[in-house]
């Protein structure tokens, strides 16, 4: 099937190199981002505060290729736990990869090859052994694209335990109410939860699709712009609803949107061309970043 | 015009005139192409329609035409009367015995002859089928023979001078004939032949009241009625003298016992069966005996019915077409037809009664004359007011109607040979009605109901359109053609549709691309297969080769799926490094069990047979031996599985997932297999137990859905014609779940469900549109199929849902009748309207899938 699930040993085209994490940061200049491009290897500029945070998910050394195309190369990055952490950075970058990266739906594809591994409360995420069903459980995903699947709204909630086979009405019926409580979208959808999902309107498709993971009760839950393709009405309120899970939910998200990035989470991370290129909290990456090009994207000069 | 301002090139904004020659003319050779193709299509189901719509038109009859002319000249009350097949000449004989030919057009006699100067004729019958006749006389003899019409082309050197001037269908009369210039310009010569034996003794001395004839293999039988009250059957043998070189006559006959049979009266209606095998004696009052007469030396009583229980009486009782079936006429108009059936429980001699199979709409006053006609089951009645009615007897239907010129009742009656005309006689004389009779055999209610066919016990759905008998039926009834085609369909999709769909799931939804890539083009490739050489392999290399191994086959049929399951529980328990290193070779594996299902099959077939079918599973399905246990087993054990799975899903599994979660992997697959085999076991218990149930309830599936096992049946088209329509159906379905957007799997996938959660839950129910409308196009190929059901269903029009019975499909009819069908005749317009029959059919078909695709989609749209 997917060679993403062999053995590390097999084909690294590039040895993984480790760093140790966090390390103190150095106000380094120069010009990163062209060498990156040249294909250079670039070591992460990782802000010290992380290092006082429970780490819970660990991506420790992980390169990916499509074919023989690499699309990330050494990436460390730790995910605070009960954090909302933003993955910013230009088209292509391979931000969605990284996310798809850590609850392996990479793994369906079959040119997709990878080295290195990522750890979710300290187990691994990789190795063989792991059962991906059972992992895929552990974390929500939302998509860019709203994916109602085409069935009423009180179904598409209550998915994830359909699929463990509860069929207890009660327990159903609750987790649909809260599940939609914390998407926000209980108000508007507890009077039609019998109608089709596909009959939302986009932002409330968005709100179902955040309802519908929340209800698998994921450690991570990871969004992948999840407001690209919502006015900013929606944008705003599912924004409040990243706020609102805060805290109890460790939240991993892939923004395009700086304000986003700054308005709703606690850290930033900024990739470029497939390197993590520097990550620390949100309000040091964009008022005070160490690094220029750092700066530079944040404000808007290129990207 | 432009100036250069980005690229340094000037662009004309104008299209060139090339390009738009180009989009005129494409738009054109499109427009002309789509009408085309639509106006074609409608073109076909248009000429369809025109050769199949006149099966529907009414039959019609003209005014009654009153020859002027010497009309009054005719006996009044003639016995018999009798039309040549071109319309110009008729023949009468008299209560007296006399013979009188004459013009059609006119009226004017030709011809006045006596037909037996020297003695007194006191009884006679006629035979329009046959141009047979006999007579009675006064002293109790008996003559047979012939009137017939007879047509000879003349030289021109024959023709009178005053008659060569005749114009194209012009007549004339000269000694011997009528004269008929035909349009091709020759002169044909028409007359009346008499040919009479000599007298033959009737067994009695007093004179002849009643008579009757018919002409067997073996040579005439006549009853003949005397004054002294004796009824009396003769078989006629002519031999020839071999030292003369005379023909010599031998009477073998016998006395029919009248009296014992208690008859208050001299029977006034004599008739013998065309076979010569049944004597009918009957009475104005409705009463009718019935005497078997295969050996006419020893006439026995057979019944005693009652023709008109009401108060009505017998005014007519005569033939129709064949001697089988008595049409009776009564004094109060009613008309019925009756013929001998089989009945359970009956006590006469031969097992059979005379059963009143069809009743006509009645008349309104008496019937005076019943006239059959020589070629079909066309009946003219006459009834005292004056009024004359076509009716068909095969389904009782009143065709037309009219009404003699003065209103007087007709006293004979003749249907003309070519049914184009009737004609009678009444006391004012000649009438004659020009008859349309289209297609009369061929009305909704023959086609679409069930029929009472002479000489069967019930109304019934059949088809057959010729036979070698002269006076054969047709009958056209499409419900056979029908249910073969749906049979058709119904087993070979049961046995596709399984297969096509669970492989277009499994290769859309876990096969490797690269092993996708080959798998669906060479399944694309079966397609591409003519189905006559799949006809051909099915009808003489697979359903030999069934018959040879039919319990193997049928246990294949469980084996296989049953192989699968196996496999799979067994792979469970293979160690994960292990599946994990194989897990690219999974499809072979998966392809083993299908040989290892056969090999199963074979193994296990024969010892199956021993137990549960006493050994010889046909001698089983004849009925022959064993109980029915054994089938229902075989017949329930998929139902016993499928009940079995369910309780388990409901009760067991959650269960079982909730006392296992805990445990490692290789320990839970153990309990898995355990838990399946204990499932297997349940099945069986289940199958078993409902199978002696069944038995017990004195049920028996043979003469169901199963029964006497025929070399080519519903099972080998079902295997092949399902072989036939698998690539197209999972070639549709495939590209049917390929369409489904990545996003919903990955949203279910990254939900937590597996591959094949995800597929049933959300890839299967999206693509539904797709998958049902892939099974209606297989659906739609199953009906349309015609080689592999010409060559492998045996093409026996029955209505029977036994797998192992052969069948006939419309398509299958029509390739098989359409070539020898008579251009424009019923049975050919009927072929059309069989094929537009089907082609209703596909359009219903394809319409309904339309409409439930259309559905699905406007649901897939809002993805
Ligand atoms: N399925 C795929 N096959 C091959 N290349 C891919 C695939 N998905 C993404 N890529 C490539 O990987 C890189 C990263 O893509 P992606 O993770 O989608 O970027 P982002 O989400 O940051 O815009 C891009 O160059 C893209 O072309
Ligand atoms: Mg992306």
């Amino acid at each position: 099937m997917t060679t993403a699930s062999e053995p590390m040993a097999d084909a690294p085209r590039e040895p993984a190199r480790r760093h140790a994490t966090p390390r103190p940061a150095p106000a380094l200049r120069g010009d990163r981002l062209a060498a990156i491009a040249r294909g250079e290897a670039v070591p992460t500029e990782t802000h010290r505060e992380l290092a006082g945070e429970r780490a819970i998910l660990e991506v420790d050394g992980f390169n990916l290729w499509y074919g023989t195309k690499q699309a990330l190369h050494d990436i460390h990055l730790d995910v605070p736990f009960g954090k909302v952490t933003a993955l910013v950075g230009p088209s292509g970058c391979g931000k969605s990869t990284l996310l798809r990266s850590v609850n392996r739906l990479n793994d369906l594809l079959d040119t997709v090859r990878i080295t290195g591994d990522m750890r979710l409360d300290g187990a691994s995420i990789y190795h063989p052994s792991v059962d991906v069903i059972q992992l895929r459980k552990r974390m929500g995903m939302v998509f860019q694209k709203p994916n109602p699947f085409p069935m009423s709204i009180y179904e598409n909630v209550v998915y994830s335990l359909r699929i463990d086979g509860v069929r207890d009405r009660r327990v159903l019926d609750e987790v649909c109410e809260r599940s939609l409580q914390a998407a926000a979208f209980w108000d508007e959808a507890k009077d039609r939860l019998k109608e089709s999902a596909l009959g939302l309107s986009g932002g409330q498709q968005q709100r179902l699709c955040i309802a519908r993971a929340i209800a698998a009760e994921p450690d991570v839950l990871l969004m992948d712009e999840p407001c690209s393709a919502l006015d900013p009405i929606a944008t705003g309120k599912i924004e409040d609803l990243i706020d609102a899970l805060k805290g109890e939910y460790t939240v991993l998200i892939v923004t395009h949107n700086m304000q986003q990035a700054s308005r709703t989470s606690d850290y930033t991370a900024f990739m470029y061309l497939g390197r993590l290129v520097e990550y620390g909290p949100t309000e040091a990456i964009f008022t005070r970043p160490h690094l220029a090009e750092t700066n530079d994207y944040i404000t808007g000069r290129f990207g | 015009m432009s100036t250069p301002r980005f690229t340094g090139r000037a662009r004309q904004y104008r299209s060139g005139a090339t390009v738009r020659i180009l989009d005129r003319v494409s738009r054109w050779a499109i427009t002309v192409g789509g009408i085309g193709t639509l106006v074609s299509i409608l073109l076909v189901s248009v000429f369809l329609i025109w050769v199949a719509v006149p099966l529907f038109f009414p039959t019609r009859m003209s005014a009654p035409h009153r020859p002027a002319e010497g009309a009054a000249a005719l006996d009044a009350a003639p016995l018999h009367l009798e039309v040549d097949e071109h319309r110009r000449l008729g023949w009468l004989v008299t209560r007296e015995g006399t013979l009188e030919v004459f013009r059609l057009d006119s009226g004017r006699r030709l011809e006045r002859r006596p037909l037996f100067p020297e003695a007194e004729m006191t009884a006679a019958a006629f035979s329009r089928q046959d141009d047979r006749v006999a007579f009675g006389f006064v002293d109790g003899t008996v003559r047979l023979g012939r009137i017939a019409f007879w047509v000879r082309f003349l030289r021109e050197a024959e023709v009178p001078p005053e008659l060569r001037s005749l114009s194209a269908g012009g007549l004339g009369e000269m000694a011997g004939g009528l004269v008929v210039r035909t349009p091709e310009g020759m002169f044909r010569l028409q007359g009346v032949d008499v040919e009479l034996e000599p007298p033959i003794p009737s067994g009695s001395a007093a004179p002849v009241l009643r008579i009757d004839q018919t002409v067997t293999a073996a040579g005439p039988v006549y009853a003949v009625l005397t004054a002294d009250g004796k009824l009396r059957v003769n078989a006629v043998e002519e031999r020839e003298n071999l030292l003369t070189g005379e023909t010599e006559i031998e009477l073998a006959g016998g006395e029919v016992p009248l009296a014992a049979a208690g008859a208050g009266g001299l029977p006034d209606f004599v008739r013998i069966s065309g076979l010569g095998d049944a004597l009918y004696v009957a009475w104005r009052d409705g009463r009718i005996q019935r005497f078997l007469t295969r050996d006419p030396r020893r006439p026995v009583l057979a019944e005693t019915r009652d023709l008109e229980p009401g108060p009505a009486r017998v005014t007519s009782l005569s033939w129709l077409l064949g001697r089988f079936t008595l049409l009776v006429g009564n004094d109060q108009g009613g008309l019925s037809g009756w013929f001998l059936t089989r009945r359970e429980g009956v006590s006469t001699p031969d097992g059979r009664v005379l059963t009143r199979a069809h009743t006509f709409a009645p008349g309104a006053a008496a019937v005076t004359a019943i006239a059959s006609s020589a070629r079909t089951r066309l009946v003219a009645a006459a009834h005292a007011d004056g009024e004359v009615r076509l009716l068909l007897a095969t389904t009782a239907a009143e065709l037309a109607a009219s009404r003699t010129a003065d209103g007087r009742p007709l006293a004979v009656l003749a249907v003309a040979p070519r049914e184009d005309a009737v004609v009678g006689i009444s006391a004012s004389g000649l009438n004659a009605w020009e008859v349309n009779a289209r297609h009369p055999e061929a009305s909704l209610a023959a086609l679409f109901t069930p029929v009472w066919y002479e000489g069967h016990d019930r109304r019934a759905h059949i088809w057959q359109s010729s036979s070698g008998a002269d006076d054969f039926e047709m009958k056209l009834g499409l419900m056979p053609l029908v249910f073969g085609t749906l049979k058709a369909t119904l087993y070979s999709l049961l046995f596709g549709v399984p297969i096509a769909l669970l492989a277009a799931i499994y290769t859309a939804e876990f096969m490797h691309r690269r092993v996708r890539m080959l798998v669906k083009p060479a399944v694309e490739l079966m397609a591409g297969l003519p189905s006559v050489v799949l006809g051909f392999l099915a009808g003489l290399v697979f359903a030999p080769f069934v018959e040879q191994v039919l319990p193997a086959v049928l246990a294949a049929f469980l084996m296989v799926p049953l192989a699968l399951l196996v496999g799979a529980y067994l792979w469970q328990l293979l160690p994960a490094p292990l599946t994990l290193r194989f897990s690219g070779w999974r499809f072979v594996f998966i392809a083993a069990a299908l040989p290892l299902g056969i090999l199963a099959g074979a193994i296990l077939g024969p010892a199956a047979e021993r137990a549960l079918f006493a050994g010889d599973l046909r001698a089983w399905l004849d009925g022959q031996r064993g109980s029915a246990t054994g089938g229902w087993f075989v017949i329930l054990l998929p139902l016993g599985a499928l009940l079995t799975a369910a309780g388990m899903g409901a009760r067991i599994n959650p269960w079982f997932r909730a006392a296992t979660a805990a445990l490692a992997p290789r320990p839970v697959a153990v309990l898995d297999l355990v838990r399946f085999i204990v499932g297997v076991v349940l099945a069986v218990m289940i199958a078993l137990g409902l199978a002696l149930g069944l038995t017990g309830l004195g049920m028996d599936p043979r003469g169901s859905v199963v029964g006497t096992y025929v070399q080519r049946n519903a099972l080998v088209v079902g295997f092949v014609m399902g072989f036939a329509i698998i690539p197209i159906i999972y070639t549709i379905a495939e590209d049917a779940l390929s369409a489904i957007p990545e996003h919903l799997r990955s949203a279910s996938l990254g939900a937590g469900a597996t591959p094949w959660q995800t597929a049933v839950r959300i890839v299967i129910p999206t693509a539904m549109g797709g998958l049902f409308s892939a099974v209606m196009i297989g659906l739609g190929r199953a009906v349309g199929e015609t080689m592999i059901v010409l060559m492998a269903a045996g093409n026996t029009p029955l209505i029977d849902w036994n797998l192992f019975n052969g069948f006939r499909t419309l398509s299958a009819n029509i390739a098989v009748e359409l070539p020898e069908a008579v251009r424009n005749s019923t049975h050919y317009r009927t072929l059309f309207l069989a094929a537009l029959t089907l082609f209703a059919m596909t359009f219903v078909l394809n319409t309904v899938a339309e409409i439930v695709r259309l559905k699905f989609r406007r649901r897939s749209h809002e993805l």
